[in-house]
């Protein structure tokens, strides 16, 4: 699965619309035990959100140190 | 059976929309900003299915996404206590299968953890090879935008699922950090 992050273009349910909205700033997660004991898979790479050195998990927008 | 077993596995880990004082919002039920609830709003492509897919999501010990370094931390969840899994049933807008759902959960830092797909009920993935997180901020329709499933072993009609499918259809059949 991936997400498509929020954007201008998308809009809310007309009864949400009155609400206080916020995009989503979405970043990256690293590895993590298998705890359901089922298949494994990763998030592919999201332009400016996730992106993978090799098995590592990254913040594309934080630069290395 | 290792497949059935997992699947138990996800869902007694992750009873529908649990995860202490979340809800998912149906259709028709009211919705009031509080400081202590903060709410998700996505949307999902009809591309991908009818209702197919329901995803699962881990509240995080840490309260904010920041700071954020290169190297990706892991999620660090209760496994127990902290999930919740969204429910394909009750979208709470399906305006001629455009599909949005609505959770109301406590605020804080949340990942996408796994992902389980209704018509093969023995199927689920979890994400632990890497995936997002996101701040859901209290008193606020928190957009995720579209969340999108689909299933490992057949091609993904959505372009931002084509290098998913692709792991599993290299000269190897299965990614390489596959156990």
């Amino acid at each position: 699965m991936t997400v498509r992050p929020s954007t201008d273009e998308m809009g809310a349910p007309s009864s949400l619309r009155t609400l206080p909205r916020t995009r989503a700033k979405y970043a990256a997660a690293g590895k993590f035990p298998n705890y359901f004991r089922t298949m494994i898979n990763r998030v592919p790479p999201i332009a400016g959100v996730l992106a993978y050195e090799g098995d590592r998990a990254i913040n594309p927008q934080v630069p290395e140190r | 059976m290792k497949a059935a077993i997992a699947l138990v596995s996800i869902l007694m880990l992750s009873s529908q929309t649990s995860a202490e004082e979340a809800r998912q919002v149906r259709q028709g039920q009211p919705v009031a900003v509080t400081s202590d609830l903060a709410y998700l709003l996505f949307r999902e492509d009809p591309r991908q299915g009818p209702g197919d897919f329901e995803y699962v999501l881990a509240r995080e010990l840490q309260k904010t996404i920041l700071p954020l370094d290169h190297v990706a931390a892991p999620p660090q969840f209760d496994a127990q206590a902290s999930l919740i899994r969204t429910d394909a049933r009750y979208p709470y807008v399906n305006d001629a299968g455009q599909k949005s759902y609505l959770l109301a959960v406590p605020p804080g830092v949340y990942s996408i953890v796994a992902v389980t797909y209704k018509r093969m009920p023995a199927i689920g993935t979890c994400l632990c090879m890497g995936t997002v997180r996101f701040e859901a901020r209290a008193g606020m329709l928190n957009d995720l935008g579209y969340l999108l499933g689909a299933i490992e072993d057949k091609p993904s009609c959505l372009p931002e699922l084509a290098s998913y499918q692709a792991l599993w259809t290299g000269p190897t059949q299965r990614p390489r950090w596959h156990l």
